[in-house]
């Protein structure tokens, strides 16, 4: 179990990240999401140990591991753009964290295969498509099979298509090897589909953390939610279960009297209901639409709807399910 | 694949090639007939001469072995500081490394005065007459070629290549040994040639440190051709040295070319970071200390002791310099002049050619334009002596160039061109295609994407370009051994007179302080046209 405790790392002199508190039970995978430059590749590369914190501590198991070198923690880290080792072939690639076991060429072959590269031991490294490279990387970090292994944005730069046939791969792959894993992205889809539990990282700071479920039910704050891809975000007057925004009232039959800020989800608004609205634009998402109406005091509410809304004059309803109060603001 | 512009073309490799062609290729050939004809028969004595004589055979040896021992002494020595380069930020960086290249482009004749200053009889420890005095100034000379060459391309390396292999449960000696090793090898080897080269071809080094004991071939060549006047055996010892000097630089080519491999390059300005650590502080400023006395002291003791005098320190030096003295005809100051004259003229003359040159490297691709970048770079490791003592042989015909004023500014081109090419090259090659392709998509027309994108770069490489060929100019002294009249020396020609008489070595330090400085002042000048870390010197 990976446990970093009020973590402080600093960057090129100036203070950067700091009180990062982290657990990872043997077996889970956390993933750490964020926009770029938060802090997520600064975070591994302490764990790792290839930073050296300012503050804190980071111990596996109960035993810190302030001062032990990276190639003695245990820990595997695949790298961003991979860093394989353009002089050494595929094999010898994967070969490099197991040399001088007994087993290094049926290991080797074991784990090229599990990736599916199965006799591509030979190649150069140099003539793999990106996908290819991806998984050389990934057999390579599994080879050793660290404790910890550490994915830094893994599929970040491999298409879309294959990221979305990745990226579950991944999850098949972690449960069935019973890894521990830290898996850091920027994109919230990947790291719902892969992580057990999450935070979510601004600034050097974690804003959030919980499941996948938590975090997508109930954000921390504006922030998270306009991150996790909320556009409706809404300051309301509550009294007696409902809601008054400055274009019109709607049922919240759940939340307290009192001034809230709450999210109405894309899918919480249906055609044909007490508002009315003009829709402004419409996009075909193949399987839905997306549609903008835009209120008389010049609020765009963005919908998910699941018929096409003809452009103009509309009317429409919220469901008070799809309705979230965010977290008061401390004063 | 553009088709080459035909009749520019021929411009462009024409009057280079026909420059090479008589005052390269010409004096080199004459210098061939001299070594295996006589009479009009082949003869092979010359050669059978070099081999017999202890003395000559010796001077082979020595030349092999210090070369070697100088890279290898250079090598270990400088890596310690170019890792620092490549991969630390600190403040004053760029300035140092325009500091600690200053040594490379001194004159030897600065250098070998300075090192006599502190490690000769009346140094601070006087090393004369052992190896390591020479092996010591050959290490100053080309500590940057191994800081510059090696040092760029590490800092260009991606860290996390050895971070990954950290990870991978390698200790950190291991992970240089096992990757940033193998990936550095092209660059240690090209860097390696380099310094071999420029010690295999040691002239104004060892003929001012070396005394009488010490002597590579390039001192021989000399010798056999002014104090014995045996033309053909100085004949035989050049064509000697140009097989040895061929093989070097068909390796050199070779390595150069096995660095354009595809590595997972990242801009050393994204990679470098500051010392964090203790440890990394230490590493640092120790390092740039260590380099900086190294370095430093040299050419500060040469400026010191030029300025003392028998009672105190002052001017009386650099007075007497007006005055003539008996190892001169005419006043040192003079030299001052006539060196800044014959510079002038070679730059003009080495820029022009060498900048046609490397239009054709940089832009035409193929078998032509590669041997025309070996064919420029062979001036740089033929030897100066062998071009001097060339240009002696074969230019009293057709026209007596002997006497021409412009002979120097030609010898001193020719030793320059490649310098010119090298620095140009590559910049003209890193106009990448997608800044033409934006350029043109933007509206330029070819002529303007020319205009506003090429030429820019390209004008401030041959502004570079300049600086090299002045200072080289300034500095050369292998080919100005032969050629200088005795009326109009150049300042080495001046330095290396006065440090040969008794008596007036306080004049030769003078002058050799005011040589450095003209020297350092155009490397300067080149540091503020420098863009990037492109270029090869």
């Amino acid at each position: 179990m990976l446990e970093v405790r009020d973590l402080a790392v600093s960057f090129e002199g100036k203070p950067f990240m700091h009180h990062v508190n982290l657990t990872v039970p043997d077996g889970d995978v956390l993933a750490i999401l964020g926009p770029s430059g938060s802090g997520k590749s600064t975070l591994l590369r302490a764990v790792a140990g290839l930073e050296s914190p300012d503050a804190g501590s980071i111990s596996w198991d109960g035993e810190l591991l302030d001062g032990v070198p990276p190639h003695a923690r245990g820990f595997g880290l695949m790298f961003q753009d991979y860093a394989l080792f353009p002089h050494m072939t595929v094999g010898a690639n994967v070969a490099f964290g197991i040399e001088g076991r007994s087993d290094v060429k049926e290991r080797t072959a074991e784990v090229l295969e599990r990736v599916g590269l199965a006799g591509y031991d030979h190649r150069s490294v140099g003539r793999l498509s990106g996908g290819e490279q991806q998984r050389v990387a990934l057999a390579r970090s599994l080879a050793p099979e660290p404790r910890l292994l550490m994915l830094d944005e893994p599929v970040g730069s491999l298409d879309r298509a294959l990221r979305e046939r990745i990226v579950p791969e991944l999850r098949e792959l972690f449960l069935r090897l019973h890894i521990t894993a830290i898996y850091v992205t920027h994109d919230q889809e990947e790291a719902f589909t892969v992580a057990d539990q999450m935070v979510i990282l601004r600034d050097g700071t974690i804003v959030q953390t919980g499941t996948p479920e938590q975090v997508w039910s109930s954000p921390a704050d504006a922030w998270v939610a306009r991150f996790l891809g909320f556009s409706n975000i809404i300051d309301v007057d509550v009294s007696a279960g409902v809601a008054t925004a400055p274009w019109g009232t709607f049922e919240v039959p759940a939340l307290d009297d009192g001034r809230h800020q709450v999210i109405v989800r894309e899918t919480a608004i249906e055609l044909n209901g007490p508002l009315h609205g003009v829709v402004r634009q419409r996009r075909f998402r193949g399987g839905h639409y997306e549609a903008a109406i835009e209120m008389q005091d010049g609020t765009i509410l963005e919908t998910e709807l699941g018929v096409a809304p003809a452009i103009g004059d509309t009317s429409f309803g919220i469901d008070p399910q799809g309705v979230v109060r965010l977290p008061d603001r401390e004063a | 694949m553009k088709r080459p512009r035909r009749i520019s073309d021929v411009f462009l490799v024409g009057i280079p090639l026909l420059f090479l062609a008589y005052f390269f290729a010409y004096p080199l050939g004459a210098i061939l007939l001299k070594s295996l004809v006589t009479n009009g028969r082949v003869d092979l004595t010359p050669f059978g001469d070099v081999f017999n004589r202890g003395t000559l055979r010796g001077a082979i040896w020595f030349t092999a072995w210090q070369a070697t021992a100088s890279m290898l002494l250079t090598l270990a020595m400088a890596l310690p500081a170019a890792y620092v380069f490549a991969r630390y930020r600190f403040r004053g960086k760029s300035l140092m490394k325009a500091a600690i290249t200053v040594p490379f482009v001194l004159p030897t004749v600065v250098v070998g005065t300075a090192f006599l200053a502190l490690l000769g009889p009346t140094g601070v420890v006087d090393l004369s007459g052992t190896v390591w005095l020479i092996l010591i100034a050959h290490v100053f000379f080309n500590f940057a070629v191994v800081v510059r060459t090696v040092g760029g391309f590490w800092g260009n390396l991606d860290p996390r290549l050895e971070e990954a292999a950290r990870m991978l449960g390698a200790s950190r000696w291991k992970a240089f040994r096992t990757i940033t090793l193998p990936l550095l090898r092209p660059a240690l080897a090209a860097a390696g040639s380099i310094v071999f080269l420029f010690t295999f071809t040691s002239f104004g080094v060892i003929l001012i440190l070396g005394g009488l004991r010490f002597s590579t071939i390039e001192v021989e060549i000399y010798r056999q051709t002014i104090t014995y006047l045996q033309l053909p055996i100085a004949a035989a010892l050049a064509v000697i040295q140009l097989v040895g000097v061929t093989s070097i630089l068909v390796a050199y080519s070779t390595f150069q070319r096995r660095r354009t491999i595809e590595l997972p390059l990242r801009p050393s300005e994204e990679v470098a970071r500051s010392p964090r650590s203790t440890s990394d502080r230490l590493l640092v400023s120790g390092t740039l200390i260590i380099s900086g006395i190294f370095l430093g002291t040299p050419l500060a003791l040469l400026i010191v002791r030029s300025l003392r005098t028998g009672t105190g320190f002052g001017l009386a030096a650099y007075r007497s310099l007006a005055t003539q003295t008996s190892a001169l005809f005419v006043p040192p100051i003079d030299a001052i002049r006539n060196s800044l004259l014959i510079a002038t003229a070679a730059t003009v003359l080495a820029v022009t050619i060498g900048m046609m040159a490397a239009v054709i490297v940089a832009y035409r691709t193929g078998l032509f334009s590669r041997a025309f970048d070996v064919l420029l770079m062979l001036p740089l490791g033929t030897s100066a002596v062998t071009i001097g003592f060339g240009f002696l042989v074969a230019l009293g015909k057709p026209v007596d160039l002997r006497t021409s004023p412009i002979l120097l500014p030609i010898a001193h081109a020719l030793v320059a061109i490649p310098f010119v090419v090298r620095t140009a090259v590559p910049v003209m090659r890193s106009v990448r295609q997608d800044l033409r392709d934006a350029a043109a998509m933007l509206g330029a027309t070819p002529a303007r994407v020319w205009r506003r994108i090429d030429l820019p770069m390209i004008s401030r490489a041959g502004l570079i370009g300049a600086g090299f060929a002045f200072a080289v100019s300034l500095g050369e002294f292998g080919a100005t051994s032969f050629l200088a009249r005795p009326a109009t020396p150049t300042l080495p020609i001046a330095i290396f007179r006065l440090l040969g008489r008794p008596g007036t070595f306080p004049q030769a330090l003078a002058l050799a302080t005011i040589l450095m400085v003209l020297t350092a002042a155009s490397m300067f000048a080149i540091e503020r046209f420098r863009f990037g870390e492109v270029g090869e010197f």
